[in-house]
């Protein structure tokens, strides 16, 4: 029988063209549609009015030859950043995705890891 | 290709054989039925820095020592890309005769201190188990401690 299952393990992250996935532990991506109920005379009408997508990534600090110093860039220059996620045969694409938050946490008996999260348009094919 | 694993084992030998501050003990690096090609080295190890190193268990364990040897779970894939993209664990076993209860603790005592301070960056040290005693045959008993290491590797 034919394995159904994707592994995490096999998803690819780029950021502005830079494969970084080899730092990556986890990924989010939420596509959150707004959802308008309108109750008319006849029916209940629900129209999608807002489309709200978010990315977020967790990965291990890399210091400052990285994907935490791509970031770090974008966010002094205040600009948005590419983010293309794929799996073996599906891609979610964020042309200008712009950066909500990037932390990082040091803790003396782990390594040091970093959270990013980006809003923008993106786009599944 | 040399694997991760091994690749990080040898981070850990190469530590603390360019130590010089535990003297005293001997840290393996090779299973102790295949020494006999290798006393050689062994015998320079000793020579420059007082430390065997062998990286893998030794049938018969020579106190004072320390072996290194693969933590459970030893891999543990944690990145996308590849389930090459892991973390290795080791457990790093200081082994003290016990045959003389207070000598044996202040020894444990002094070799978990040079370890710890050996270990090598890059490397988080997750804790130091309490000293158990391990019966191991004929040879007698041996008082074993536990630290525990783990690194992220990638290709």
């Amino acid at each position: 029988m034919a394995v159904v299952s994707v592994a995490g393990a096999a998803f690819t992250v780029d950021l502005g063209a830079t494969q970084y996935e080899d730092q990556i532990t986890s990924g989010t991506i939420d596509t959150t549609p707004t959802i308008t109920r309108t109750k008319t005379l006849s029916d209940v009408a629900f129209d999608q009015t807002d489309l709200n997508s978010t990315v977020s990534l967790e990965f291990l600090y890399d210091e400052n030859s990285g994907m935490y110093d791509a970031i770090q860039t974008a966010i002094a220059a205040a600009a948005p950043v590419a983010v293309g996620i794929e799996s073996a045969t599906g891609v979610w694409t964020g042309a200008a995705m712009y950066i909500e938050s990037a932390n990082t946490s040091f803790a003396a008996d782990g390594v040091a890891t970093c959270s990013v999260s980006f809003t923008g348009t993106v786009t599944f094919a | 290709m040399t694997a991760l694993s091994t690749e990080s084992r040898e981070l850990l030998i190469a530590a603390f054989r360019g130590s010089s501050g535990a003297g005293y003990w001997s840290v393996y690096e090779r299973a102790w039925s295949a020494m006999e090609g290798d006393w050689t080295e062994a015998a320079l190890i000793v020579g420059g820095v007082g430390m065997r190193v062998y990286d893998t268990i030794p049938a018969v364990p020579k106190p004072p020592a320390i072996v290194i040897s693969p933590d459970s779970p030893w891999i543990r894939p944690n990145r996308l890309g590849s389930n090459l993209n892991y973390e290795v664990r080791w457990k790093i076993l200081v082994i003290i005769s016990p045959r003389q209860n207070a000598a044996a603790t202040l020894d444990t005592e002094a070799a978990v201190d040079s370890v710890l301070a050996m270990i090598p960056n890059g490397f988080t040290c997750q804790g130091v188990n309490a000293p158990q005693l391990q019966d191991i045959g004929a040879q007698g008993t041996i008082l074993t401690t536990e630290i525990n290491v783990s690194a992220s590797m990638k290709e």
